[in-house]
């Protein structure tokens, strides 16, 4: 017995030595293309691939910054504080068209301020094409004030200064700009905490809109919660974190986005009353990266622009690892891509992103370029997917998943919309298998219940004739018993 | 007695534990009833149920269809290796506290107290497949029974080998989770300064296999 306790310690102590493993560096996850499911991070096929660049040497006038893009009327339109300029390209060709410094007025004449000075841009931050109303909405930043122009010859149709009932803390810096089809105009105002800003079509201050939660921190409410009035001031407010950028979709819900990380929440869609009525049923919240699958990476990701396509799917730009997030309606990641970086495509700030058609236009603050990114035979199957979908083109969705999803097998978004439409023609078996692939729980269940329903329905007389048979047993057993102790007794 | 008749009359001994753990455990413990083939049994199985679990359990419980990436060796033991650090420790503990147990005894406590847990998992991973979502709280109910009546028996059964009163043997439970989490800290220190030692001889190694 004294010899063996030694022998089983060291064989413990050994077997542990077992497990301890030399710390190897080396991520197998670092890799360019990837999405996010159930289990992590997955593989995928490139959704995007850069098509051409957009930068000042293709142009007549400089380009240094780009801050805002918009895709309407056929055009780009691509917003330059640095240079105070919007240039106008060509949507299909990208080529250059115009350049808008000088404002005209309707007779081609060159506007005139009431204080003697020509009216010129001053530092735009944000641009927006409003289809509905063709109208240019120019957020000029510098100057404090929005102006609207003529979609055809962008010649002069009103200035919107400061309106006289404009409330609060904000000042008057309209940054990112988007105008709803009924005219009403909102506009975020960068470091603002008092939410979007919400004017009439006539420009009066309507409201600020959709305030952004922060987080809330146990400790610090703990802390608060024993400070006296006094010590209260004395500490460091937790602001609303201001919004990034906004966009708005063809039903006048506002998409916008914040790079705050003190911030709940990162990706908002606002209804008319100002609530978040963003969709989450991805696998993981909308956050961008999720640093804890990577090794190498430890700040979230920090979403400086949104674009919504005009059919659910939307784009967000992130600046701390340069990545452009496409999201379908349900929030299920359709593909990740683009990197910071100094090669081709590569960004270093992005500060813009807009769709044009399925092209998505990535512009970068740093550079000064805007990247043109089309997308793949996968990209545009999945796009197609979810356009139809949303259009309620079943059939037609599902072929496309279908496509999208012989493409790229990690396509999770792809089997979750074949396994809704075959969910909707109440195959049920065929909807279970689809949601399982596409380890889509919700789906799955609502499946699971309908099949499970049929083939109870279909086994009744079994499962009765099983029942019976028990409770016909249970019976006899007892009468037997019964009739046992009468004998007995 | 035949050793068939044995197996029998032990087995039918393991369920009676369940209903009468007080009486059952002490002759467990003192009049060496304790068979133990049924007490490693009993934990191969537990290992055993762990593996059923991430294989069969229903969709909605594991997510993972494909099990890519599972190690069966390390499921079965890492499955055991709580019970394992539960036996250790307490027996560390009730050494200081004048219990009479051993760490046999603490091992076969463990071991007949998993029984209906055991059966509670099967039932779990088997019910898992015939569920939706608005039916998994009940599910986890089966589950919970299973473990409120593990800690029962586990309760009763130290109670009974280290000749405890109930108070003293909660006293000493909470200590075990105390000893629990300081023989897991030695662990973590022994497997982290291993690591370094082996890293090092690699680096010796590679840095004289380039130099040749």
């Amino acid at each position: 017995m004294t010899r063996v306790k030694p022998l089983a310690a060291a064989a413990i102590i050994l077997g542990l030595a077992l497990f301890a493993t030399p710390a190897l560096a080396g991520d197998k996850t670092e890799q360019y293309y990837y999405s996010y499911g159930a289990n992590g991070i997955n593989e995928s096929v490139p959704g995007f691939q850069l098509a051409m660049s957009i930068s000042a040497s293709q142009l007549p006038v400089k380009m240094t910054r780009v801050d805002a893009i918009s895709a309407g009327f056929g055009k780009i339109f691509i917003a330059d504080s640095a240079q105070a300029r919007i240039n106008v390209l060509n949507g299909e060709t990208c080529e250059f068209e115009a350049s808008i410094k000088l404002i005209r007025g309707s007779d081609n004449k060159i506007v005139i301020q009431e204080n003697g000075e020509q009216l010129m841009l001053k530092g735009p931050e944000g641009v927006y094409a409003c289809e509905e109303l063709e109208e240019i909405y120019i957020a000029d930043t510098a100057g404090e004030r929005i102006i609207v122009l003529d979609s055809k010859d962008y010649s002069l149709k009103k200035i919107i200064a400061e309106p006289s009932n404009f409330v609060g803390a904000t000042s008057f810096k309209p940054s990112k700009i988007s105008v709803d089809g009924a005219g009403r105009i909102y506009f975020v105002v960068q470091g603002s905490y008092e939410g979007i800003i919400e004017l009439n079509p006539n420009g009066e201050f309507s409201r600020f809109y959709g305030v952004n939660k922060p987080k809330v921190n146990i400790l610090d409410y703990f802390w608060k919660s024993l400070a006296s009035d006094e010590q209260k001031q004395k500490m460091a407010k937790s602001f609303a974190p201001s919004f990034s950028d906004i966009d708005i979709d063809s039903e006048g819900f506002v998409y916008a986005t914040t790079f705050d990380i003190s911030s709940e929440k990162m990706i908002f869609r606002f209804n008319a009353k100002g609530e978040n009525v963003i969709r989450e049923e991805g696998y993981l919240p909308l956050q961008g990266d999720f640093t804890r699958f990577f090794e190498f990476k430890d700040t979230p990701s920090a979403f400086t622009a949104i674009s919504e396509s005009g059919f659910g799917a939307y784009a967000v730009v992130d600046k701390t690892y340069g990545r452009v997030f496409v999201y379908d309606f349900d929030g299920q990641v359709i593909t990740i891509f683009s990197k910071l970086g100094n090669m081709k495509g590569d960004l270093r700030e992005p500060s813009a992103i807009s769709w044009n058609g399925y092209d998505l236009l990535v512009g970068d603050k740093a550079l000064g370029v805007v990247h043109v990114y089309k997308p793949t035979q996968f990209g545009l199957a999945a796009l197609q997917a979810t356009e139809s979908y949303s259009k309620g083109e079943w059939a037609k969705a599902t072929e496309l998943y279908e496509r999208a999803v012989a493409l790229n097998a990690n396509f999770y978004a792809g089997y979750s919309g074949i396994g809704r439409n075959c969910l909707m023609q109440r195959d049920y078996s065929q909807a279970v298998y689809y949601f399982k692939l596409a380890q889509d729980s919700k789906g799955y269940s609502q499946a699971y219940n309908g099949y499970r329903a049929e083939s109870t329905q279909k086994w009744f007389p079994i499962y009765f004739a099983v029942v019976l048979a028990l409770i016909g047993l249970i019976v006899y057993s007892e009468v037997r018993y019964v009739r046992k102790s009468k004998t007995r007794f | 007695m035949s050793a068939r008749a044995k197996l029998v009359s032990d087995l039918k001994f393991m369920l009676r534990t369940i209903g009468h753990p007080f009486d059952c455990f002490y002759e467990l413990r003192f009049r060496q009833k304790t068979n133990w083939a049924l007490v490693f049994c009993i934990y191969a199985a537990c290992g055993l149920v762990a593996i059923l679990r991430t294989y069969y359990a229903g969709f909605l419980i594991s997510y993972d269809t494909q099990h890519y990436g599972v190690n069966n060796w390390q499921l079965f033991f890492s499955s055991l290796f709580p019970y394992f650090l539960f036996a250790l420790a307490n027996w560390s503990v009730t050494t200081l506290f004048d219990g009479n147990g051993s760490f046999a005894h603490v091992v076969m406590v463990l071991a007949y107290a998993l029984v209906p847990k055991l059966v509670c998992d099967i039932l779990y991973i088997a019910i898992s497949r015939y569920v939706v979502l608005e039916e998994l709280a009940l599910l986890s109910a089966v589950s919970a029974i299973g473990l409120i009546f593990f800690c029962f028996l586990v309760f009763a059964g130290l109670c009974v080998v280290h000749e405890y009163s109930p108070l003293k043997n909660i006293a000493t439970i909470a200590a075990t989770a105390a000893a629990a989490v300081v023989i897991l800290f030695v662990c973590m220190l022994y497997l982290q300064i291993t690591g370094k030692v082996i890293g090092f001889f690699t680096t010796i190694f590679t840095e004289i296999m380039k130099r040749r």
